[in-house]
């Protein structure tokens, strides 16, 4: 089944191997669609299918930010309370100054900021499709 | 008006990536690189969130080294520490381990080893000259990493990988203790998604026997820890939905 346009438009501006990983993800999520919408207690009508996966796009884009800086500050908590400078994994180093830490945080605060200017706080805590569609489907009905 | 207008929405998401570009650049090409490091993190905060007192070894100069692909020596690289009462166990990264049945010379490098402690030789000890793996009793659990989508084969690789080191796990038995000491089934941990062809799959594993993990979107699963979460992605005891041990699969 096809992307919604508004979606295809969207992926195409990220990174080759994000939107690839991205558009498989949301091409498997649609053979379940349904299901998710019927335990969800949510139509098509309630929640349109191109806003529900634009907004899936957007959870998972945030969850690899978020999951990135867990790894990176949990790394680097342990590095500070054992007294070590930074994290080194084959050729990444990182400690709490270095650019990738610095970049991480600020794509995180910005997100952070973009999904409140949206209106979209409840995807910070979402833990997957279901939760994305649950809040879509309490957003209307506050708007109702 | 709906909540969300999906035309509207798209074009800001469109121009927050723009602005982003070369953020988002990084973080797509550090996956893979962190994959590794998220892989010993979270093994390390299953034992943590359990009760276990969690403690660093870092054997050499002042960066935490975790030991990637299979060059170099344990010895060199960072580890942690388990300890719960008389208990102890070590965790280490890209660990070679002995198979099950002593092939001789096989050595399987798994990419997360959770082992008693002492086992693999520390600085300064004359044995280490001769240590070339972990002997597979002393294997308690492992985790595997890949940046990749979940599709049948790779489920089955893994499958391979757990025959030839724990056997026991695809016949519906583990070890005595394994479950009151807190460890976590031998498990995939992957950053892409359980791809569709998988779901019944991983469904039949309960009914066949086969303790084993699939966490797929494994990044997911840690942003929920970062959300102040407190159930671990490993489990033995069919609780997490990606684990494969659930009748509900996490997409």
């Amino acid at each position: 089944m096809a992307l919604p346009p508004a979606v295809e438009k969207t992926t195409a501006q990220l990174p080759a191997a994000l939107r690839q990983e991205l558009e498989g993800y949301l091409r498997t999520l649609q053979e379940v669609e349904s299901e998710i919408y019927r335990e969800a207690e949510t139509t098509h009508g309630e929640v349109p299918r191109d806003e529900f996966l634009l907004v899936v796009v957007i959870w998972r884009l945030y969850s690899q930010v978020e999951g990135q800086r867990w790894i990176m500050q949990n790394s680097l908590e342990i590095a500070s309370e054992f007294g070590a400078g930074g994290f080194r994994a084959g050729r990444l180093r990182f400690s709490g100054t270095s650019d990738d830490t610095t970049e991480l945080q600020e794509l995180h605060r910005s997100f952070d900021r973009w999904l409140h200017q949206q209106k979209l706080d409840f995807i910070r805590l979402a833990d997957g499709p279901r939760d994305v569609l649950e809040g879509l489907r309490q957003a209307h009905n506050a708007a109702s | 008006m709906p909540p969300v207008e999906v035309e509207q929405l798209s074009a800001a998401l469109r121009k927050f990536v723009r602005r982003h570009k070369t953020q988002f650049e990084a973080l797509s090409e550090r996956r893979s690189q962190l994959l590794e490091i998220g892989a010993l993190m979270i093994a390390a905060r299953h034992y943590e969130l359990l009760g276990y007192d969690v403690r660093l070894h870092n054997p050499k100069g002042s960066d935490i080294r975790v030991k990637l692909g299979t060059r170099g020596d344990p010895w060199n690289f960072s580890y942690f520490e388990v300890v719960g009462g008389s208990r102890r166990f070590e965790i280490h990264t890209n660990l070679p381990v002995r198979d099950a049945v002593g092939t001789k010379g096989a050595r399987y490098v798994a990419d997360v080893v959770v082992a008693p402690a002492g086992k693999v030789p520390k600085r300064f000890e004359k044995r280490r000259r001769e240590w070339r793996a972990l002997p597979n009793d002393s294997l308690v659990t492992f985790l595997e990493a890949k940046a990749l989508v979940i599709y049948p084969m790779l489920i089955a690789q893994f499958i391979g990988i757990v025959h030839e080191l724990r056997p026991e796990f695809l016949r519906d038995q583990r070890p005595k203790g394994f479950v009151e000491e807190g460890h976590f089934d031998p498990a995939l941990v992957s950053l892409g998604y359980l791809h569709g062809t998988c779901w019944n799959i991983v469904k039949g594993f309960e009914k066949r026997g086969i303790r084993i993990g699939i966490v797929a979107q494994f990044d997911s699963a840690i942003a929920n820890l970062n959300r102040g979460g407190t159930q671990s992605p490993l489990t033995t005891d069919g609780a997490n939905p990606n684990s494969g041990q659930n009748e509900d699969i996490e997409f």
